[in-house]
């Protein structure tokens, strides 16, 4: 592991330490510039990472803890609360895959569910109602996924 | 005898060397066999990003159908092939062929069912194509089958 990569796990997992513990406190004015902030640097941290798919990664789930802890603290209950309290031992448990040697190594299945998860979303959006808006939207993520998917196939086959 | 063991020698070297030099061209022969196949699915996509007429139709089709070359891993031909099947049928879908993309969709579907989102996409557009040949049973069952898949993963 390089040392870029140590100090972006150790940020990373610095970071998910304080939305944990954010998530067990009440609601508060403070509480939530806090969120705010942290969003900001999960971003910042994002545009400054290594790895695209790992950037995506981290952004994808600061976005998912904070619209979790919204939802928990409008009456989301239990299965919100645990769903989030996953979320955040999922990351404290994250370590990046090893840098790619040979012609076509598996992608990490993180990677895959941090690609997955927009698309996933637009098609369940799509199947709840089926709307200008959702096609639409439906098929912008399908062209992300898409182009993600075949630069994923020319790295690891043909770089 | 030192000469009988200077020519095994050299018939040892000359034999190593043949030997590396094969593997190199077969190792280039995948890599050129490969990076063609990827550039074919690329294009065949742009193509049908760009015009969007049975020519464009029929070069997703083909790709879909002749498949990947040897050394691509199952799960990623299986995924390009499903992806190509989604375009394909949405295409189809939008030029009329109604027919032509449920058909496209089956042939997706019956690939070995990676549960991937475009095993989900090919649902949805299979969905789309019933509802518009009638089939609102057959529909409401692809979409309920996508939503099952998508729950799980």
């Amino acid at each position: 592991m390089s040392d870029e990569e140590e100090r972006y796990d150790e940020e990373e997992l610095a970071r998910a330490r304080a939305l944990a513990e954010l998530l067990d406190r009440p609601p508060s004015a403070a509480d939530d510039q806090q969120l705010s902030e942290e969003l900001a640097a999960a971003e910042t941290l994002r545009a400054a990472a290594f790895d695209a798919a790992r950037q995506d990664a981290v952004f994808e789930r600061a976005k998912a803890r904070v619209r979790a802890r919204r939802l928990r603290w409008m009456g989301g209950g239990a299965a919100v609360l645990s769903a989030a309290a996953a979320a955040v031992l999922w990351l404290l448990s994250m370590r990046p895959e090893p840098a790619p040697t040979v012609s076509a190594p598996p992608v990490s299945a993180s990677v895959r569910e941090a690609r997955t998860l927009p698309l996933a979303a637009a098609q369940l959006a799509w199947l709840d109602s089926d709307t200008p808006e959702t096609r639409v939207a439906l098929d912008h993520q399908l062209a992300n996924h898409r182009a993600q998917f075949l630069n994923d196939l020319q790295r690891r086959y043909a770089p | 005898m030192m000469r009988r063991f200077m020519l095994w020698g050299l018939l040892l070297l000359a034999s190593c060397a043949s030997e590396r030099s094969g593997g190199e061209q077969i190792a280039q022969a995948d890599r050129a066999a490969l990076s063609g196949w990827i550039a074919r699915v690329r294009e065949s996509h742009a193509q049908a990003d760009r015009r969007r007429d049975a020519a464009a139709l029929q070069a997703l089709t083909d790709t879909a159908t002749a498949g990947a070359p040897s050394g691509v891993d199952a799960t990623d031909a299986v995924q390009a092939r499903q992806d190509l099947y989604v375009h394909a049928a949405s295409l189809a879908l939008e030029i009329g062929q109604v027919a032509r993309a449920a058909e496209l969709t089956r042939a997706g579907l019956a690939l070995p069912p990676y549960p991937g989102p475009f095993r989900a996409q090919l649902l949805i557009v299979s969905s789309r194509a019933k509802s518009a040949l009638g089939d609102a049973a057959g529909a409401a069952t692809d979409r309920q089958a996508a939503r099952a898949m998508l729950a799980e993963h």
